[in-house]
């Protein structure tokens, strides 16, 4: 069953007076259970294209539809809302909140959706299960890269969301601690969950399932992983 | 392990707490203005009462003191300023006789000395308890006749009623007790005139000072027919008494008016200095807000991809905002409250007007004024940030760095 | 090192408020002042009035007023508050810093009696000792009261942690 349906998206911005496309025309589509990569170099448009998926973004042409909602119909509100409830996002670099410990950044989206009684204890289990629960009361700026990476999965996992998509998991982490995080990702891919990671490291490139290769916006082809 | 509270208002104290000298720094500016708009209102209502206060129940229309004391007899009038200044006292009959002079009372100011260590001087008043309008209707309690060696004191004399004073070596009982008159009268003891003349005499640090002490008054109160312009009888006594005796007129009204020209003018000042506060306020907070605004934009696209919706994070700027100016506006009012309440008395005699003490819901209407309009100020300082910072895909905001 | 010098400072502050608040901000009077009339004599035979203009001196001019005693009781209590903060900075025991602020405190309380009830200053309404140094005092020793009960306990809670 397709969770995920990009078509025509196209994403122009404008640098140095001139325009230029990021995104231009991808189409493509994801199922259900499914670990796919976006691979491309440095501002090939990987990062613009999850942007666009995930709702961060408005395309100046093209559709998102995420379990069968066509997501930039939707009102600000109710975006912001799928994308709480149904959309897990590890964004690239540093994406916790200084002032916030670890529990509470992990606690936060529920709380936003105001289930607050589970928040404690899933954040913990999730913690606990990515190996990071000693970190609990610690504050992000005492983090290692691997932790910080860890833990905005973790954030991003609190929703039990059908889709989650990360931009660069591995990027800035050494070769031991990206493999332990890919092995993570494929464990829980194994559980049913549905993965779409924007990378350029070819470790990561080999733990999916299916790849897409992005290049001046262009998604120019789709290779299955062997 | 963290217990904090992950609703608006804990996270929006987390993130006051996590810029602790920009945020005190706002909080001060706030504190300043809560304490001048503050302390200068109650200053101003007080002032105000006081004012009132004279211009109700000054009690004469026309007062007639001897030539050149003039303004010793406000000092007397407005402050308590101890002041001795006497003429004949054949005056009373010859200007109660003047045509439109409808009641006229003498009273005899004597200053006591200060026989023991640590007492102050204060104003002594005889006054005629048949002919009296000045001092009766400000009596608390009704009193009768006033006995030998018993007097009635003001309402800012440390001494209740059935209490003893000693002054001119004599102990003088305590029968009644005045209201508060914002006036000098609040700071004085008054006794009848004929016991007055006898202490003149009979107090042997004054022997020989005085000769005929009941020959002699300091001030002549008249009470003036509604009907009649006060300034032309006033004219009429000139003519009539004031080069015979060396007169001099004061015209209550005309100290009201004077005295309500000085309280407009602190009016004015603490008005000015209260807006200007409040503007300043305003623009520094909203300079500092849009700054900080600017550092924080990628914090802000960190809760809009976690899937907070553009009002919830306005209402969390809105509340750190709430929370930095409440806090100023708490602190400027405890230090207004600690500094016009306990000095009150300094500060009214260095201003020299008069006034009265506000009661407690007129201090607690002013103070629930003073913190919401303090309070407003940061929300309106960054409402035109808290709208700049909710527009726009959250994907630009994410790409700042902090 | 904040947390540490800072309380200490404010402590120090405190006791150099205690000593000059009646001897140079709100001074208190020397010595016992002796009644001063000013002649405003023009023209009419004030000899009634300046009668009046002399002085008389009943008690000896050495005689102290009560707020002079209550000024030098300040001086000596500022004096041991001065020494409680200076040991406050040489100090590194959190016992010891505990027990001085109890002890600072214990002293504000009486930086409030000094002026009120065991000495006491004029009873005048309008004399600068009643209308300037006792509340100023008050104010003084109430907060400096809260402030060190606070950080009393919040330095108790600290040694308790680190039992």
């Amino acid at each position: 069953m397709s969770l995920l349906k990009a078509t025509h998206l196209t994403k122009s911005f404008r640098r140095g007076g001139q325009s230029f496309e990021a995104v231009s025309n991808a189409s493509f589509e994801l199922v259900q259970g499914e670990f796919a990569a976006i691979v491309g170099r440095s501002g090939s448009g990987k990062t613009t294209l999850l942007n666009l998926l995930a709702g961060l973004l408005s395309p100046d042409r093209g559709a998102v539809e995420i379990d069968s909602v066509q997501i930039h119909s939707l009102s600000d509100d109710a975006l912001t809302d799928l994308r709480n409830k149904k959309i897990g996002i590890v964004p690239q670099g540093r994406s916790l909140l200084g002032a916030l410990t670890v529990l509470d950044n992990v606690r936060l989206p529920i709380h936003l959706s105001k289930n607050r009684n589970i928040s404690r204890p899933k954040a913990m289990e999730l913690l606990e299960q990515l190996e990071v629960g000693f970190l609990a009361g610690s504050f992000p700026a005492a983090l290692s890269g691997g932790e910080l990476r860890r833990v905005s999965l973790a954030r991003a996992l609190i929703g039990a969301p059908l889709l989650v998509i990360a931009d660069e998991p591995t990027s800035d982490l050494d070769s031991e601690s990206a493999e332990n995080l890919l092995a993570l990702l494929r464990r829980l891919n194994e559980g049913g969950m549905t993965f779409l990671i924007a990378t350029h490291d070819e470790q990561a490139v080999k733990s999916s399932g299916r790849v897409l290769q992005m290049a001046s916006g262009v998604l120019e082809a789709v290779l299955q992983a062997d | 392990m963290s217990e904090s509270p992950l609703t608006i208002v804990g996270l929006a104290r987390v993130n006051v707490i996590g810029q602790p000298w920009r945020n005190l720094g706002l909080a001060a500016l706030v504190a300043v203005f809560t304490f001048v708009l503050f302390a200068g209102s109650v200053i101003d209502r007080e002032l105000t009462k006081g004012l009132a206060s004279l211009s109700e129940r000054l009690g004469a229309d026309l007062l007639i003191v001897p030539y050149g004391y003039e303004r010793s007899a406000k000092a007397a009038l407005l402050r308590g300023e101890p002041s001795t200044y006497y003429m004949s006292r054949q005056v009373i009959d010859r200007v109660a006789n003047v045509a439109g002079v409808t009641a006229a009372t003498a009273q005899f100011f004597l200053s006591s000395l200060s026989t023991s260590c640590c007492s102050e001087r204060v104003q002594i008043i005889g006054y005629d308890q048949k002919s009296d309008f000045l001092i009766k209707p400000w009596l608390a309690a009704k009193v009768g006749v006033v006995g030998p060696s018993e007097i009635v004191v003001g309402s800012k004399l440390n001494i209740d009623v059935g209490g003893e004073l000693y002054f001119f070596g004599a102990v003088h009982k305590v029968v009644a007790k005045m209201e508060a008159t914002g006036m000098g009268l609040d700071t004085s003891v008054f006794m009848p005139l004929e016991q007055v003349w006898q202490l003149v005499e009979s107090v042997p640090q004054l022997e020989g000072k005085m000769t005929n002490p009941a020959d002699h008054v300091s001030t002549v109160a008249l009470k003036i027919d509604r009907q009649l312009n006060v300034k032309d009888v006033a004219n009429a006594i000139m003519k009539d008494a004031a080069i015979e005796f060396n007169l001099d007129l004061v015209l209550p009204d005309a100290i009201v008016t004077e005295t309500s020209r000085q309280l407009a003018g602190w009016s004015r000042l603490t008005g000015f200095l209260a807006v200007g506060l409040w503007l300043l306020a305003l623009l520094v907070l909203a300079l500092v807000f849009s700054v900080s605004a600017s550092e924080r934009k990628k914090e802000f696209g960190i809760y809009r991809l976690i899937g907070a919706r553009r009002s919830w994070l306005g209402r969390l700027l809105l509340t750190e905002a709430f929370l930095v100016a409440l806090t100023g506006a708490v602190v400027g009012l405890i230090l207004g409250a600690c500094v016009v309440f306990p000095f009150e008395t300094l500060i009214f005699s260095s201003l020299g007007l008069p006034h009265l003490p506000l009661s407690a819901s007129e201090i607690a209407i002013r103070a629930l004024l003073t913190l919401a309009a303090a309070s407003a100020i940061a929300p309106l300082a960054s409402l035109r940030t808290v709208l700049a910072m909710t527009r726009g895909d959250a994907a630009e905001s994410l790409r700042s760095e902090n | 090192m904040i947390q540490k010098y800072l309380p200490a400072l404010i402590c120090l502050v405190a006791g150099l408020a205690f000593i000059a608040i009646p001897h140079f901000i709100f001074p208190v009077c020397e010595f016992y002042q002796p009644a001063e009339y000013t002649d405003h004599s023009m023209g009419y035979d004030h000899s009634p009035a300046a009668a009046f203009n002399e002085e008389h001196i009943v008690a000896a001019e050495s005689d102290h007023m009560v707020c002079y005693y209550t000024a030098k009781a300040e001086l000596g209590l500022g004096l041991l508050v001065i020494l409680g903060a200076l040991s406050l900075f040489i100090s590194t025991d959190r016992r010891f810093r505990s027990g001085v602020y109890l002890m600072l405190s214990g002293a504000s309380v009486l930086g409030g009696l000094f002026p009120t009830v065991l000495i006491g200053v004029c009873p005048g309404p309008s004399m600068p000792c009643r209308s300037g140094t006792l509340p100023a005092l008050i104010l003084l020793s109430s907060f400096f009261l809260t402030f060190s009960i606070i950080i009393s306990l919040a330095v108790n809670s600290k040694v308790n942690k680190n039992v």
